[in-house]
This record gives C-alpha cells, sequence and structure tokens, in this order.
C-alpha cells in the first residue's frame, strides 16, 4: 500500500533491506518471518511494547547522492508489498532514467506515489453535494431546528390536509419528519418527531390512495404521490426504528460511522446525503451480518459477483462474494443452494490462479488456502471481473487479521494471570454426569453420528462448511449429543465471537465472582432452580459452572444483568457445551438471536408475543379471537419464548428445538407455536376459561417425547404421562407447515411490533409518574401530562444520556428531569413569578430548594413542586416559599452584594457580610448542634419540627446517609453538610401544608435579606396590572415589618436557646461563638471580618406571614391560581430555540 | 341453586423471586415441600377442591414471576380475581418493603370494582428460618394500615400454617366473589363507574 512520502532519516537498525535498486530499497522489519536471532526477538518484543504493531515491510526512495529517504509504501505482507515493488518497476523506473537531476527524481516519485494515493482514495472524504447543504439549511431554518439536526433525504411528495392532497417536500432528518408545502400564499408544516411516532405504514386506501401513513398518539398523516415511495419508506422504517431503538437503550443511539462510510463509499453510487449513504450502509452491514450470522462488529467492506466451485458436486454455482474485515461470505443466487463462511483467521492465503485456458470456468479465479484442523478444504472463486482489487483486498485483510493473531496470543498468554487459577473451566456436563445409556438411544445416536461424519467428509467441518439444504435436514433431525456444541458454535456464529475475545471470559468471572451486585444475589437465588431434575446440578460442579457463566454474563452486560429463564438456557447449554462456549452461545442467543429479550423490561419477548399474536391472526383466525378472549397469549408466550421451550417441554426434547434455533435462527419458534396451537386448535376452542387452556397445553407440551435423548431422565413422570407427539414430528411439521416463515419477515415484523411495545412502555411510564405526582396536589392532571410532554420533548431534544426509565430501584418520576438552563425558561413562561426582573435569580433559588439530591437537576415530582408552589399552592405555602428563598443558604450576601444594583449602599452590605462572616465561622458548632438535634428528634415525638426531620431521614435515606458518612471525616466540606441540612428542612416546611407549629424553627431574618425580598414583592407585582390597592399594601406591610424588626431588636439578647428547632440552634450558636471567639479571620471573599457589638435587626417568618396576611390585596394576589395549560400552550407555539441562544449559568445570581 | 353450581374461586399469589410462592402452593396442593423444580418463567397454576361451609369449591391458584421486570407482564390473569396472596419472606426484609408495590400494582392492573375493600392475605413465609428480619408485629401494623389484611405466618418447607393460610384464602375469596354476585344483581349497570378512585398510597407509607 502507498503511503503519502514521507522522510526518514536513516534506514533505521530495526530494518533489514531485503531488495535494493538504484532509487528503491524494500525492507522488512527485524524480528518478522521466520529469522529468529537475538536482536529480532527484541525488536518483536519492543513492537508489542510500545504497542505500535508498524507494518512489517516497507518500500523506501532515495537517490544515490541524497541522505534523505523517503517512506513511499507500507505492506503488512510480503506478497502485498512485492507487489508495490513490482509496480514501481512497471510504472516508474523506466520514466526515472530519463531525468539527469536527481531532485527531479524525488519530485516525480513522490509526485507519482501522491497521485496513485489520490486515485485509490478517491473522494472518500467527500461533504455533501453544495445543493444539498442549502436545502438542509433551508430545512433546519423552515422548522427552526438546530444546526446539528442534519437532513438525511428529502423527496417530492403530498400531504393530504383533510381531504386535499398538497403538493411539497418531505424532509427526513434522524430525529424528525418534516413536510413543507406553500401553495397559494399560505405554508402547510408538518413536524413529527420519529420518537413519537407509533406506528407507521403503507396504505391504499380509497380516501388515501398509495400512501405512507403515520400515526402518533396525537394524529394521523397521510403522504402521498411519491416518486420513490419504496426508497422512501424504507428510510422512515430506518430513522423510525433508530428512534425507538434509542427509547429502549440509550447506548444505540445514532452515531455518524466514517470508518463504514469509507468502506462501502467506492461501490456505492452516490446518493444525496452523507447520511443517506451512511445509513444505506448500515442497513447493508447489518443484512449481512444476519445473513451471515457474524459479530456484531462486522462491517461490510463490499461484495462482487462471481461463481464458487463446489466439489462434492463438481459444480461452478454463482452467486456473490462479500468481503469484511474478518470474513470472506458466499451466497448463491439461487436461495439455499449453497453458501460458505469464511473466516479470515483459519486462512493461510488468498491468491491467484493462473489462467488455464483449457478451463473456462476457472477464469479470473482466486484459491483460498485454509489452514483450520477442521477444515483443509481451499475454496475456488472464480468469474471475478475486478480480481485484481479483490486480491488486494484479501491480501491487506489477511495481514491485519495474522498480526491480530498474534497479538491476541500474546495478550492471552500473559505470564501474570499463569498464577494458579481459582477456578479451571468446566467440560461439558454430560460427559461429567453420563446418564445411564439405553441401548437402543446410543445405537440411534451412533447411526446419526456416522451421517454426520460423512457430511463432514463431503461438504467440510466446522464454521466454513458448505451450507446447503443436507446440512440443514440433518439439524431437523437433531444433533448428535457430542457434536452439539460444535455445531451450535459454528452456526450461531457464537465461534466467531468468541474468537475474537482470547481469554476475556476468564477474566470477566474473575471479576465478577469479586462483586457484589443485586444481578449476582438474583442468580443465587436461580441456581438450584434452573435444571434440578439433571444430576450435574444436584451437585456443586453444575451449580458453580452455572454460577460462573451467569454473573460473567451480567457484568459483561449490565443492562441485561440477570434476567430469569437465562438460568434455564444456560443450564442447558452447559450440559452440553463446555464452559466458555455456552457462555459465548449465551452472549449470541441474548444479543442476536433473541435481541432485548431479557432487558430490563424483556421487551424483546413482549415484541416477539406480538409478532405472534399477528401470525395467529393471519394462519389461525379463528383461534385467534379465542384466545384473545382468554387473554392467553401474554401467558404462553412468555415461556415459551424466553427460555426456547425449555421450561415447557421435557428440556430432552426443547434441545431439538434449540438445534434449529441456532441453525436457523429465532424464526423456528414461531413455527413451533404456530404449529402446537394449530395441533390443539379444536380442543383449545372447547376451552372454557384461560385456566383450562393453559392446562390443555402446559399437559400437550410436557408429553413431547424423544426416543433418540440419553433419556435417563425420563423419571417416573415422564413416562407415565401421555406421550402426545415426538420432538422429531413436531419440527418436521413445524418446517412443512410454516417454513414459509423468513428471518427477514420475521426482522420486519419486530420492528413494527418494537415500535408499539416501546410506544406502550413509554405511556405506563407516564402514567405511573403522573400516578406519583397527582397525590402532592399541586396542578390536575391533564396539566400535568402536557408538562411532562414539555420535559419529555426537552430530554428527547437534549440528545444526552436518558437515565432508564426502567431501573426498579428508582421512583419512575426520577427518569424525567431537566437542569437549570430548562428550568429557567419553563419557569419564565410557566409561574407567575418568572415574569419579573428578578425572575431569574428567584428560579436560580428555587432550582437549589427543590434539587433535593443536588445533582443539578430537577426530577418531575420536583419541578411540578416547584412551579406548583409558585402558581397554585395556597397563600401561605407562597408566602412560606418566597420567605424561605431569601434565607440563607439560598440567598447568600455574596448574590446581594452585587455593587451595581444595590442603592442602600456599603452600608448594608458591611453589615450583611460581617454577620455573614460570623456565620460561617462558626459553621461547625453550629453542625454539631444539629446533630445533637437530629440524635434527639426520635426520642422527642411532641416537637412537630423533630418529627419533621425524622420523616426527612426516612424518605430520603440515600442524601442523609451521605451526609451522615461526611460529616465524620471531612471537615472541609461541613459547609456543604450545613447547606444540605437547612436546605432539607426549608424544603420541608415549604412543602408541608400545615402551617403553625413547625415555624418556631424557621430562622430569622436579617434586615438586607428582608429588603432584597422586599424588593421582589415589588417585582412581582410590577408584572400585573396596575392596581393602586396592591401598591399600597405593598409599601404599608413593607414599613410595618421594618418596624416589626427594629423591635426584635431588644428582645435578640435575651433569648431562650433552648428553643427546639434546628434552626435556633444554628442561630444560637452563632450568637454564642460571637462571644466567646473574636479572632479575625477573613471570611470566604477575604475581607476581614470585624467582632460585632451591635444588635441584630430581625423578623420571623410568622411576623412575616401575620403582616402580609392582614393586607387583603396580597392574599388575593397570593391566592389566585395560575393555569398552567394556557401557558404550556404558548410555549409551545413559541418555538423555543435554545440551541442558538448562549445559556446564562445560575452561578452568579443577581438581585 | 347457587349452591349447586361449581364454583371457581380465582387466587392469585404474588411476591418478590424466590419468597416461597411456588413452595407454598406446591405445600397446599400436593402436600410435599420439594427442591426438583424450575424457577416459574411468565406464569403457572394449580387447582384444589375445597370446602367451605359444605360448599365445595375449585381454587385455581395461580403463580407467577417475581422478578422485578416481570412485574408488569403477568397482568393479563390478574382480572377476575377473587383474592389475591402477598407473600414475604420473614428473614429478607427487602422482600417486606417490595409489598406495597405488589398491592398497588395488582389493583391498577386487576381494577377490582372496589379496590378498598378487595380480599388480600399477607403471608409471611419461612418462618422455620433464623434470623428473622421481619417481625410479627411488623407485619402485623402494616396489614392494619391496609384496612386490616389477615396474617399468616408460614412455613411452605415444614408445612407450617399452610393449609390454615388457604383456607382463610378461600373463605375471603368466596366472601368476595358472592358480595360481587350480590352487587352486581342489584345495580346491574352502574356500578361499573366506580373504580375511579383508588386510595393514594404513597411509597413512603410503610411504618418502619
Ligand atoms: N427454609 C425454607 N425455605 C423455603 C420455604 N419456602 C421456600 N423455600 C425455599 O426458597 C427458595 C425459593 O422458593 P420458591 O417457592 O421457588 O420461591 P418463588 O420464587 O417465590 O416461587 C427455594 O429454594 C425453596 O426451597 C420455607 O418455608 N422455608
Ligand atoms: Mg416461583
Amino acid at each position: 500500500m502507498f503511503v503519502k512520502p514521507e522522510e526518514v532519516l536513516i534506514a533505521n537498525a530495526f530494518w533489514e533491506t531485503e531488495e535494493t535498486s538504484i532509487y528503491f530499497v524494500l525492507q522488512h522489519r527485524k524480528g518478522h518471518g521466520s529469522v529468529k536471532g537475538l536482536s529480532s526477538l527484541l525488536v518483536g518484543t519492543m513492537d508489542s511494547i510500545f504497542d505500535t504493531k508498524p507494518a512489517p515491510y516497507r518500500i523506501l526512495h532515495q537517490t544515490p547522492n541524497s541522505e534523505v529517504y523517503y517512506l513511499i509504501a507500507r505492506g503488512m505482507t510480503k506478497y502485498e508489498i512485492l507487489k508495490d515493488w513490482e509496480w514501481l518497476f512497471e510504472n516508474v523506473c523506466e520514466t526515472l532514467h530519463s531525468f539527469d537531476n536527481e531532485d527531479d527524481i524525488t519530485d516525480f516519485v513522490n509526485c507519482k506515489i501522491e497521485a496513485v494515493i489520490a486515485v485509490n482514495q478517491e473522494e472518500v472524504e467527500d461533504e455533501d453535494s453544495n445543493a444539498f447543504k442549502v436545502t438542509s439549511d433551508k430545512f433546519q431554518r423552515l422548522f427552526g431546528l438546530p444546526k446539528d439536526e442534519k437532513l438525511v433525504n428529502y423527496y417530492s411528495c403530498s400531504y393530504w390536509k383533510g381531504k386535499l392532497p398538497r403538493q411539497g417536500w418531505m424532509y427526513l432528518s434522524i430525529n424528525y419528519c418534516c413536510f413543507y408545502a406553500f401553495i397559494l400564499g399560505t405554508d402547510t408544516k408538518v413536524c413529527i418527531r420519529w420518537s413519537e411516532v407509533t406506528e407507521l405504514n403503507k396504505k391504499n386506501s380509497m380516501l388515501f390512495p398509495d400512501s405512507i401513513r403515520i400515526v402518533t398518539r396525537e394524529k394521523e398523516y397521510h403522504f402521498s404521490m411519491f416518486l420513490t415511495k419504496n426508497e422512501t419508506y424504507t428510510l422512515m422504517e430506518q430513522l423510525v426504528d433508530l428512534a425507538v431503538k434509542r427509547l429502549i437503550d440509550d447506548k444505540k443511539s445514532y452515531r455518524e460511522d466514517k470508518e463504514l462510510l469509507n468502506k462501502l463509499s467506492k461501490n456505492v453510487p452516490k446518493k444525496a446525503s452523507f447520511l443517506k449513504r451512511d445509513l444505506d450502509a448500515r442497513a447493508q452491514s447489518e443484512a449481512y451480518r444476519m445473513l451471515f450470522r457474524l459479530p456484531s462488529t462486522e462491517k461490510l467492506d463490499g461484495s462482487i459477483d462471481c461463481t464458487l466451485m463446489t466439489p462434492f458436486n463438481r459444480k461452478h454455482v454463482s452467486g456473490r462474494l462479500f468481503l469484511s474485515q474478518n470474513y470472506i461470505c458466499f451466497e448463491s443466487k439461487v436461495k439455499a443452494q449453497v453458501s460458505v463462511v469464511i473466516p479470515l483467521r483459519d486462512v493461510i492465503v488468498a491468491e491467484k490462479i493462473e489462467t488455464n485456458t483449457s478451463n473456462q470456468s476457472l477464469e479470473k479465479a482466486i484459491i483460498v488456502t485454509m489452514g483450520n484442523s477442521l477444515n483443509r478444504t481451499n475454496f475456488i472463486f472464480a468469474q471475478i471481473l475486478d480480481r485484481d482489487f479483490v486480491v488486494v483486498k484479501l491480501s491487506e485483510l489477511l495481514a491485519r487479521t495474522q498480526e491480530m493473531q498474534v497479538f491476541n496470543r500474546d495478550r492471552a498468554s500473559d505470564p501474570l494471570i499463569d498464577t494458579e487459577p481459582v477456578w479451571k473451566p468446566q467440560k461439558a456436563l454430560m460427559t461429567m454426569f453420563p446418564l445411564s445409556p439405553i441401548p437402543e438411544v446410543s445405537k440411534r445416536q451412533q447411526l446419526k453420528a456416522k451421517e454426520w461424519e460423512e457430511h463432514f467428509n463431503t461438504f467440510g467441518r466446522g464454521v466454513s462448511m458448505y451450507r446447503t439444504t443436507d446440512v440443514a435436514k440433518l439439524v431437523l433431525g437433531g444433533i448428535p449429543d457430542h457434536l452439539r456444541m460444535e455445531i451450535w458454535m459454528s452456526f450461531s456464529g457464537a465461534l466467531n465471537v468468541k474468537a475474537a475475545h482470547p481469554g476475556y471470559y476468564r477474566s470477566l468471572v474473575d471479576k465478577a465472582l469479586q462483586k457484589q451486585s443485586t444481578a449476582n444475589d438474583e442468580i443465587e437465588r436461580d441456581l438450584h432452580r434452573s435444571l434440578p431434575e439433571h444430576p450435574a446440578f444436584q451437585s456443586e460442579i453444575g451449580i458453580d459452572a452455572l454460577r460462573r457463566v451467569l454473573c460473567a454474563y451480567a457484568l459483561h452486560n449490565p443492562s441485561i444483568g440477570y434476567c430469569q429463564a437465562m438460568n434455564i438456557v444456560a443450564s442447558v447449554l452447559l450440559i452440553y457445551c463446555k464452559e466458555e462456549e455456552a457462555f459465548w452461545l449465551l452472549v449470541t442467543l441474548c444479543e442476536n438471536l433473541l435481541p432485548d429479550y431479557y432487558n430490563q423490561r424483556v421487551v424483546g419477548a413482549v415484541v416477539d408475543q406480538g409478532i405472534l399474536d399477528e401470525l395467529t391472526l393471519e394462519y389461525l383466525p379463528n383461534l385467534h379471537d379465542r384466545l384473545l378472549q382468554l387473554g392467553m397469549m401474554n401467558m404462553i408466550s412468555l415461556s415459551w419464548f424466553l427460555t426456547i421451550f425449555l421450561c415447557v417441554m421435557p428440556y430432552e426434547s426443547a434441545v431439538n428445538v434449540m438445534d434449529c434455533f441456532f441453525y436457523d435462527g429465532a424464526k423456528v419458534i414461531f413455527q413451533v407455536a404456530l404449529t402446537l396451537l394449530e395441533w390443539n386448535q379444536d380442543k383449545l376452542l372447547q376451552c372454557k376459561d384461560e385456566g383450562e387452556a393453559m392446562q390443555l397445553l402446559s399437559e400437550y407440551l410436557m408429553g413431547i417425547f424423544n426416543d433418540e435423548g440419553r433419556g435417563a431422565i425420563r423419571n417416573k413422570s415422564y413416562d407415565e404421562q401421555k406421550r402426545t407427539v415426538s420432538i422429531q414430528v413436531l419440527i418436521y411439521e413445524a418446517y412443512r407447515r410454516y417454513g414459509c416463515l423468513s428471518t427477514g419477515q420475521i426482522e420486519r415484523l419486530r420492528l413494527k411490533h418494537r415500535l408499539r411495545v416501546v410506544q406502550e412502555l413509554e405511556d405506563t411510564c407516564e402514567r405511573n409518574v403522573l400516578r406519583c405526582v397527582i397525590g402532592d396536589g399541586y396542578f390536575t392532571k391533564p396539566e400535568l401530562q402536557e408538562l411532562l410532554g414539555l420535559v419529555r420533548e426537552e430530554i428527547i431534544s437534549q440528545k444526552k444520556h436518558i437515565p432508564d426509565k426502567h431501573d426498579p430501584s428508582l421512583q419512575p418520576y426520577e427518569a424525567y428531569k431537566i437542569d437549570f438552563d430548562y428550568f429557567k425558561i419553563l419557569f419564565a413562561a410557566l409561574s407567575p413569578w418568572g415574569k419579573g426582573e428578578t425572575a431569574e435569580s428567584l428560579a436560580a433559588r428555587i432550582f437549589n430548594l427543590m434539587d433535593s439530591n443536588r445533582d443539578g437537576y430537577l426530577n418531575f415530582r420536583e419541578l411540578a413542586g416547584a412551579l406548583g408552589l409558585t402558581s397554585t399552592a395556597d397563600a401561605i405555602q407562597r408566602l412560606k416559599l418566597l420567605y424561605t428563598i431569601h434565607l440563607p443558604p439560598l440567598l447568600c450576601m455574596s448574590d446581594i452584594e452585587s455593587p451595581e444594583k444595590n442603592e442602600s449602599g456599603a452600608e448594608i452590605a458591611s453589615e450583611a457580610t460581617d454577620f455573614f462572616s460570623t456565620a460561617e465561622k462558626n459553621l461547625e458548632k453550629s453542625i454539631d448542634s444539629l446533630n445533637i438535634l437530629e440524635d434527639r428528634s426520635p426520642g422527642t415525638p411532641t416537637s412537630s419540627n423533630c418529627f419533621q426531620w425524622q420523616k426527612t431521614l426516612n424518605t430520603q435515606p440515600s442524601v442523609d446517609n451521605s451526609i451522615g458518612s461526611q460529616v465524620s471525616f471531612v471537615e472541609g466540606s461541613s459547609l456543604k453538610e450545613w447547606e444540605n441540612k437547612s436546605l432539607t428542612s426549608l424544603r420541608n416546611l415549604v412543602q408541608s401544608k400545615d402551617s403553625k407549629a413547625e415555624m418556631k424553627g424557621v430562622p430569622r431574618m436579617s434586615q438586607t435579606h428582608f429588603i432584597t425580598l422586599w424588593k421582589t414583592v415589588y417585582d412581582i407585582f410590577q408584572t400585573e396590572p396596575e392596581e393602586l390597592d396592591t401598591y399600597h399594601a405593598i409599601a404599608d406591610v413593607g414599613t410595618l415589618l421594618l418596624e416589626l424588626g427594629d423591635v426584635g431588636k431588644q428582645f435578640f439578647v435575651g433569648r431562650d436557646e433552648s428553643e427546639d428547632s434546628l434552626a435556633t440552634a444554628a442561630a444560637a450558636a452563632c450568637a454564642q461563638s460571637h462571644v466567646t471567639d473574636e479572632a479575625e479571620t477573613p471570611d470566604k471573599n477575604g475581607n476581614p471580618s470585624t467582632p460585632r457589638t451591635e444588635i441584630q435587626w430581625y423578623i420571623t417568618v410568622e411576623q412575616f406571614l401575620a403582616s402580609i396576611l392582614n393586607a387583603q390585596p396580597l392574599v388575593d394576589y397570593f391566592s389566585k391560581r395560575s393555569s398552567i395549560s394556557d401557558n404550556i400552550k404558548l410555549l409551545k407555539g413559541r418555538k423555543i430555540n435554545r440551541y442558538n441562544s448562549i445559556v446564562e449559568v445560575p452561578a452568579t445570581v443577581k438581585v | 341453586m347457587a349452591s349447586n353450581k361449581k364454583v371457581l374461586l380465582k387466587v392469585i399469589i404474588l411476591g418478590d423471586s424466590s419468597v416461597g410462592k411456588t413452595s407454598l402452593m406446591n405445600q397446599y396442593v400436593n402436600r410435599k415441600f420439594s427442591n426438583q423444580y424450575k424457577a416459574t418463567i411468565g406464569a403457572d397454576f394449580l387447582t384444589k377442591e375445597v370446602t367451605i361451609d359444605d360448599r365445595t369449591v375449585t381454587m385455581q391458584i395461580w403463580d407467577t414471576a417475581g422478578q422485578e421486570r416481570f412485574q408488569s407482564l403477568g397482568v393479563a390473569f390478574y382480572r377476575g380475581a377473587d383474592c389475591c396472596v402477598l407473600v414475604f419472606d420473614v428473614t429478607a426484609p427487602n422482600t417486606f418493603k417490595s409489598l406495597d408495590s405488589w398491592r398497588d400494582e395488582f389493583l391498577i392492573q386487576a381494577a377490582p370494582r372496589e379496590p378498598d375493600n378487595f380480599p388480600f392475605v399477607l403471608l409471611g413465609n419461612k418462618v422455620d428460618l433464623e434470623p428473622r428480619a421481619i417481625s410479627a408485629k411488623r407485619a402485623q401494623q402494616w396489614c392494619q394500615s391496609k384496612n386490616s389484611i389477615p396474617y399468616f405466618e408460614t412455613s411452605a418447607k415444614e408445612g407450617l400454617n399452610v393449609e390454615q393460610a388457604f383456607l382463610a384464602i378461600a373463605k375471603n375469596a368466596l366472601a368476595q366473589q358472592n358480595q360481587t354476585v350480590d352487587l352486581y344483581n342489584e345495580f346491574p349497570d352502574q356500578i361499573k363507574l366506580s373504580n375511579a378512585q383508588r386510595p393514594n398510597n404513597g411509597a413512603d407509607a410503610c411504618g418502619c
């Protein structure tokens, strides 16, 4: 591979020269190849230490009189580098002799090489075409979407507005489906978020002919007159599926894949946009992986038509060759005729066969030589038009694979691991616990084994076997026990994943067994409830292996962790497979074959249940109605799907279904399920209730027998029971009757049902949220619904991590949370206090007050509280809130000090600073007193305030625990703790509805704070229509309170410290210390604090409330319930474009 | 005559995974405690004939998977239940804490006509084990707070109190069924509206 010429100073010591010419040197790296002298070993080690893994071959260019070498080509294999070497001689050397100047030679070489590279990489980096960019911008502008909302493609179509179609453009982007039309001076805009779509389908009705229908919770949309309806629809499906998958699991969200794009851009015809090509490439890769059961990381490089020589029938089958990083695959044009999966790790070399004119069919042929112990056949592909390119590509891939293998081998044999392993992976349990042989069965197994041997001889063995219908027939008949592991591993693709992760299982187990986790606890409980009928699981040997596999899996994939049913599947795998193989089969099963089955909400199983329902309706319509009435589908299908029949049939029978399942994928489950239902149709139709129907099916299923199983498990109950049908007949019939179901069809159905199921889950989630929050009483259900809608919208559009909605340890509303930026917007738009100049500062303080876990987010319940307390709560609650948010720690001195706004000048500021510096100095003391209070509170239930405390402790254990532990060892963080504690008690004060009693504990307010408070009151009222009454009232009450504060001064000194409240204690501690501790320590702002002699001005919350409640206009105002619904509508109408506005942080709050 | 008609009582057993639901059901129906069974996946049920006040009734006891992630899936057969049995493990405090959520979930999904009076029975299982984490008093307090639910301490392993508990369950279920029938006869149509108001039980109601 040629590279951009780069200067190399010396042809340094790590390299050995293989060939030279006047202008070029071909070298290989020491340590590469067969020579294993001391120095070469050294280089090898250095390379792995630095993990640089340089290409082992290179070509340098140099002119005889120059000191400088240019690196012009690198190669992973000798073969590859030699090709470049030859190319140089054929294309460059001739010309070089015609130059007289050496510099010209160098220039020419470099130029030539760069040109070659440019051709190879032709337009890899190309961006979207200009026209497309313009449209993309227009799209964002039209719909007010952020810059990063990139357009994928746009199509001309018409939108049915009522009964009239409007011709316009449909714009599809990653998150939206939009439509715009401008006809006769009016424009029509539609903007649907993919994640809101509940149904998407093609429709052809009288009303909406040949159209695409999109349904959301609110509305139905019809579009028609597409030029390329299918392309459009496919893209829509893809986009909606991406959105849905993101709802299931945030990690699956869309990311541009540049690498993938580069791979395919050479072969794929130019499409409108970068993203569209990306999505196409993605879809192709996905289809490729599905077809050949390849690991999910495999990305398709390209494909080309060719023929494959099939030695078993001496033919040349035409089909298509596929290349990806680790595999060569082939599929015949005629479906199911033959296919091949060749892992590159098993390939020794791939090279051209020199054309033999006598044999036309071997024209342009490549031979792939295998080095796998199981399969030594070679594969011959011919008629490859672009053979040279394919060969180059293949050698590149092979070189990389071989290097990876060396790398992995090094890693796997890390000497550190060799220290006395605490556990050894288990052999297949059936070899440890052989069941008593039944002669007849053994004979059958032997016969079968022979058939398989013969098959291997003709078709090859292992992953790269020629896959034809012959092997399918063998699999359907049941795989002999001793071959199960091998066949399962090869056909499911698990072998491929295992090969890519050497040593992974061991390290997982080592970590997993150390770990404490709920998954591990759940696993522990189920170990003995997995396959208790098998002797292996009546012994610690089987149990230990099962524990290791399940715990390792839980660690490997925490989003699934452990789900009941996995234990049953895993234990059956362990019977037939070695431990590590069982693990990888479980991985493949959970992640590829049954996607999302075992996750937090068992989404995948519910999706497939919906598919079974639909298929039943299609094939067995009468039965479907009956099953629907009985509500049966949910009951049966879960156990059938989640355990692949293992827990509803005798496992020795079900394991034959497993054979087909690993060979053919999930469609087998549907085929078998439909067959079972069909056979029991008549009896099911007679059933009176669901109990009877369940019983019927479960007896039938437990009677399914397998005369080829080892059968020692056939304990009494098994034989006594009515034998119903043999598993072989069941599987045969399942294929005969429902063989027409294809994997592709199932995938399409999954897509459709996933959409429905996920949206239903979302609805359930939101219902739960509403159920929890409505009890707080601030808003009505419709109001909360609308508010939640806003929050949902915000969360989705943030594209940040969405907290797991299904995490059982969280309350439902905790998944819906917003940051301050958005709270500010909501507060301004929805709260009556959100209009004035101080609104933002108020918002910040209310936010801090309500954010009970102090994570910088308000969850939905807290949000509803924050808004409710300012707009719907009763007057006393609102006033308490108003008072509270003007107390420290919510309103700090540094906030009030802001110089430009404080008209009363320095006096107040310094006074305030004084107050606060004393307070801060004595924080520790106040905390001590807080602790005392806390200790005391459970014992003194008479004080309602203590009760308040106690309740806090119970309801928010996490917060309080963390505080508790901090207190003991981190002195520096005491400010935080004090803040947390006082915030908690303030929050409780505000939220509690019964008033009087607990108010005693509320801290008094200093004059400075009060002045700020009063300014806020003016500010809030300013936004209201002017009313003289109100202004008078404000002025009167303000004056009154100021006077009251002065009176308070006189009593302050004699204040009784024993008053039983947290805040008094804190205040008292301050007061006390300011007598005892007069040292001049600078406060946190660096101002020296002056010892105080003057006595404090203060008012209490009772005084505050009482004064205001006396003024009717104020009471009226604070009792008015304002409707958020109207405001929400306004907010929605006014597209908030926060992406473009600079958002301020709440850190500096100005008053 | 009503008493001659075959009566079928539908009972649902709910509770966290591994509290002993399946074992209790087995002990009651088959009078044995065995280790030879798989964890319950989906739903399963057993039937048993019982005689209550000279009436023979068939009890259909539904067992469910207890793992959290299955909680909202087993709901199809909650409908039409005559009694709901809540089970916790007296040695595992978490299983006691989940009771509220099991009860709430049941009431939502089964949507009984009178949620306040729907019969529940609480079983504290595994009393043969030490050490106990939840005292009888605490369990009783919880029952009291939920409109006086009957409480039994059982051991599926020793067969302790199982018979008595299920008899009480059957009685409650029967009473519920009779009452429902009566109500239904008295007010043919209108009654269907009344499940709108349901008590609002926050998660913090547990009196511990
Ligand atoms: N000691 C004791 N163990 C019990 C009792 N009931 C059940 N178990 C054990 O608890 C585990 C879980 O029981 P199981 O019935 O499967 O629980 P389920 O998940 O609620 O159905 C099993 O290992 C039982 O043997 C009991 O009363 N005493
Ligand atoms: Mg169970």
